[in-house]
């Protein structure tokens, strides 16, 4: 057809989602119950994930990997690993909201299907193989999520954020855009392989129109993936949106920026002038101290995992740093505990706090551990394997990171890493403390959920399973590589 | 004909002063109006390239002129949602003030 | 040259505009100002497609809606902002250098432009048929995506501002099912059973039930100006609206527990009963009926 390749088995995953999108919003007009929307969501994601499953193994049987449109659409070794980070945030992210909404008079009929056709949008970015496609990716995934924010209408903190991301994240998509149009003029080409295969080339002379389009991407790109100082958005928009939401967005569109930036590095960002990494690095390291320092200052939950949410954006930099194929592979793998750890400690926190998400301060926690002691048991797993103890899946995932920074060279940078994650468990070992050293003032919530605790339950066996057996998770992510690596750019 | 750097030229100005617009109005609609004016500069300096790049062949000039196309439907999806953010906040407030977002501490 | 300078001023001129007028819908035009002047700059790099879309979605279509929001919510210039005075020099400074290093970059890189022959041949003019050409062989894909992020863009718009209504009608319409149901189970059994007193009792109370239910749906539907109480201005009236309060009869009939909740879960702090929203809307409730 067009002398255009079409290879659906490529996009499958994504499809799936946007089919099971469309076919939920049709069906809010005639049903409005919010639990039988959840399940079809469910149905629709673990479908993906089957698709997916069948693109990994044939793809690691085989070698080879499917592309369609002409190499616009990857569904290449790192695009298969994040679609499966990006499905465990979306499966979780609709367990929580499965008796959360109705609890908060939020159970509107878009919600589910702006949550599913908010994860395509991931999956288009995270497979783009050219700068059109992705920032389509990224303003469906954001667009959908600018929505999410300002769910909750009766409050004013809910609607802020959504005004508030949505304003700054137009600004950022706007730097993006320009950024784009002056690679384009650099190279004349908007597909990661010719961009680099221009700028590798002989005589290229428009280093300055490359290197001002490469800064402008990285900005664009470092505000979605909440680097330093481009985060001052997270905090607000993390604590005002409904907590199903900030569960949603801290792993979703976290995960598919960074597989964005990730392309980007592995392909074109090399071929920039030198000057373009070592702005990334300087990001990195603010990132590092002030995602760290900021969680240490907080007085609250919910806004004290923003900031390690920032702070986390810091160790994924480092990967992106290294790049190439064991970056890729560090950051799948961060990425996936990151899922399961992160979503699985909103989840504890949304059966903590009242229906305005009012609540999570840290007197709030205290003595939780004799009045609801597994909520308090799994809470602090979460929290253990955010810090990065040994034996959670956050453990292996930091150590990835740091392996991999190293052999790209950047041996200060791991040593920053390490310093602060000492940091780090200060503030996570605090919440910790207060459930089992602290006498309670106040009355623990009775909110029971079971498809609440059912996320939790997984988010718990998949943090300590991914921690005591790395090598399983690891060995499958680890077969492939990505085309553009196989295609030797 | 005028050469191309006279376009991004004029193109980088419309968008750096629709970056002091986002920066300088606290009014919502006003930041709204300054992000379309960058949106915009970006769109010149991509007409302006495709016409230069038309010594790469028609495929390469042309796809500068279809991603201008793609870019206005991105503008106008945004506008749309962000309308809707501003017109649902109304109903509680009266003003599309952004500093006086008092209950989200900055 | 001259042509191109005549309209890089307009353009440069539109866009402060944009940026200093106080009324947003001052500002709103000197942006249709400068998007025009861009389509006729589109004609000048010979993209006259392009051109005419950008007057048709740009300057018609989207900056239509923005005028229409604007009329809507009666926005008004307010004032600048005065706690961040060093932000304004410091934004313009670094504005005027950034501008000034793109368009050194700019004048540095160059290149020859093609000649009129070659670009001739390459757009042709940039018509309907080339642009399609590249937006259905290349652009495949990013043409279907536009699709979905429409779409995105419309459950998103629709699902935040139509809210309201659907929630407040949905709600009348499930207190009428509800109320329907037992009715009609009970006219069965009575037809099964024969007429027997028993059953036949309880039907004088179905009216009255349906009577309720059809002045709670008149109340929702045909709410009274509450606007006219003092102390009660649109953003009250809306959050009151959604708390199902609709009528004067309902803010009389208040007790001084509903009072009280109210006044918590709305953060009124105590406006209620200073203001005496209960005798004032008796006696609007009263000249209403009169």
């Amino acid at each position: 057809m067009f002398g255009i390749d079409v290879n659906a088995a490529a996009f499958a995953p994504a499809l799936v989602l946007l089919i099971v999108a469309a076919m939920a919003t049709l069906w809010s007009l005639f049903e409005a119950d919010g639990r039988f929307m959840a399940m079809l969501a469910l149905i629709g994601v673990v479908m993906s994930g089957l698709f997916n499953v069948q693109l990994l193994l044939e793809g690691n049987a085989s070698g080879t990997y499917l592309s369609s449109f002409g190499l616009k659409y990857l569904a290449d070794a790192p695009a298969i690993g994040f679609n499966f980070v990006i499905l465990i945030g979306t499966a979780l992210a609709v367990l929580i909201a499965y008796d959360y909404l109705g609890r908060t008079d939020l159970d509107h009929p878009e919600y589910y299907p702006l949550i599913l056709l908010s994860s395509c949008g991931a999956m288009v970015m995270a497979a783009a193989g050219d700068l059109i496609t992705l920032i389509l990716g990224l303003e469906i995934m954001s667009l959908a999520v600018y929505v999410l924010s300002a769910w909750r209408q009766n409050a004013r903190e809910s609607e802020e954020a959504g005004m508030k991301y949505f304003l700054l994240g137009a600004f950022a998509s706007a730097f993006l855009i320009y950024g784009i149009a002056l690679m384009y003029g650099a190279t004349g080409s908007f597909s990661y392989g010719s961009i680099a295969a221009a700028l590798q080339a002989d005589g290229f002379s428009n280093v300055f129109y490359a290197s001002l389009g490469g800064m402008m991407i990285l900005a664009g790109l470092g505000f979605k993936v909440a680097f330093a100082p481009f985060h001052q958005w997270a905090p607000d928009v993390y604590t005002g949106a409904p907590t199903s939401v900030t569960a949603f967005m801290s792993v979703v569109v976290k995960a598919a920026a960074f597989a964005a930036l990730l392309r980007i590095a592995s392909s074109f960002f090399t071929e920039l002038p030198p000057v373009l990494n070592q702005v990334l690095v300087v990001l990195i390291v603010l990132t590092l101290v002030i995602g760290n320092l900021g969680a240490l200052l907080q007085q609250g939950l919910k806004r004290m995992l923003a900031y390690s949410a920032v702070a986390h954006a810091g160790y994924l930099g480092l990967a992106v740093l290294a790049a190439g194929t064991t970056g890729t592979k560090a950051a799948v793998w961060y990425l996936t505990a990151y899922a399961l750890m992160n979503a699985g400690a909103f989840a504890v926190l949304s059966l903590m706090t009242d229906r305005n998400d009012h609540g999570d301060a840290l007197e709030r926690f205290a003595g939780l551990g004799r009045t609801r002691p597994g909520l308090a048991a799994a809470l602090s797993i979460f929290l253990l394997s955010l810090a990065g103890i040994p034996l959670l899946a956050g453990f292996v995932g930091k150590i990835l990171v740091f392996q991999a920074a190293i052999s790209a060279g950047y041996v200060g940078l791991a040593v920053l890493g390490i310093l602060t994650s000492i940091v780090a468990v200060v503030y996570y070992i605090r919440p910790i403390a207060y459930m089992y050293f602290r006498d309670s003032e106040y009355k623990a919530p009775e909110i029971k959920s079971r498809a609440t605790s059912i996320a939790i339950g997984l988010a718990v066996i998949g943090t300590i399973g991914l921690g005591i057996f790395p090598g399983w998770w690891y060995g499958l992510i680890n077969a492939g590589k990505s085309i553009m690596a196989m295609a030797g750019l | 004909m005028v050469p191309t750097e006279y376009y991004i030229a004029l193109s980088s100005i419309i968008f750096v002063i629709g970056a002091v617009g986002v920066l300088t109005r606290r009014s919502a609609i006003m930041v709204f109006l300054s992000v379309e004016l960058m949106l915009n500069a970006a769109n010149l300096a991509l007409v302006a390239f495709a016409r230069q790049w038309s010594v790469a062949g028609a495929a390469t000039a042309l796809n500068g002129q279809a991603a201008v196309f793609i870019i206005l439907a991105i503008a106008a999806a945004e506008v749309a949602v962000g309308l809707g953010i501003l017109v649902a906040i109304f109903r509680y407030r009266s003003s599309t003030d952004i500093d006086a977002l008092s209950e989200v501490r900055l | 040259m001259l042509g191109f300078l005549l309209l890089s001023a307009v353009m440069i001129v539109g866009a402060v505009g944009v940026i200093s007028l106080k009324q947003p819908v001052h500002a709103a035009l000197s942006l249709v100002g400068t998007l025009l002047t861009l389509a006729v700059t589109y004609v000048t790099l010979e993209a006259h497609f392009l051109a005419a879309v950008q007057v048709i979605v740009y300057a018609g279509a989207i900056m239509v809606l923005f005028l229409f929001v604007i009329m809507l919510l009666n926005i008004q210039g307010g004032q600048q902002a005065s706690d961040m005075k060093w932000l304004r020099p410091a934004a313009y400074g670094v504005a005027v250098l950034a501008a000034a290093g793109i368009a050194i970059t700019a004048f540095r890189n160059a290149a020859p432009l093609p000649d009129a022959a070659t670009i001739n041949a390459a757009l042709q003019g940039g018509g309907a048929e080339q642009v399609a050409d590249a937006l259905f062989s290349e652009f495949v894909l990013p043409f279907q995506l536009v699709g979905i992020l429409l779409l995105t863009g419309i459950i998103g718009a629709t699902s935040l501002v139509q809210r309201k209504a659907m929630t407040i009608y949905g709600e009348a319409q499930k207190k009428v099912v509800a109320a329907a149901k037992p009715a009609k189970a009970k006219a069965s059994v009575a037809v099964l059973e024969g007429p027997e007193p028993a059953h036949i009792a309880p039907a004088p109370a179905e009216p009255q039930a349906q009577e309720d239910i059809e002045q709670e749906l008149k109340d929702i539907l045909e709410p009274d100006d509450l606007k006219l109480i003092k102390g009660i201005g649109p953003i009250l009236e809306g959050l009151l609206h959604e708390h199902g309060i609709t009528t004067f009869e309902q803010i009389a009939a208040l007790t001084p527990e509903e009072i009280e909740e109210l006044d918590e879960k709305l953060d009124f702090r105590g406006r209620i009963e200073r203001e005496d929203w209960v005798s004032q809307a008796k006696l609007l409730a009263e000249g209403k009926k009169q």
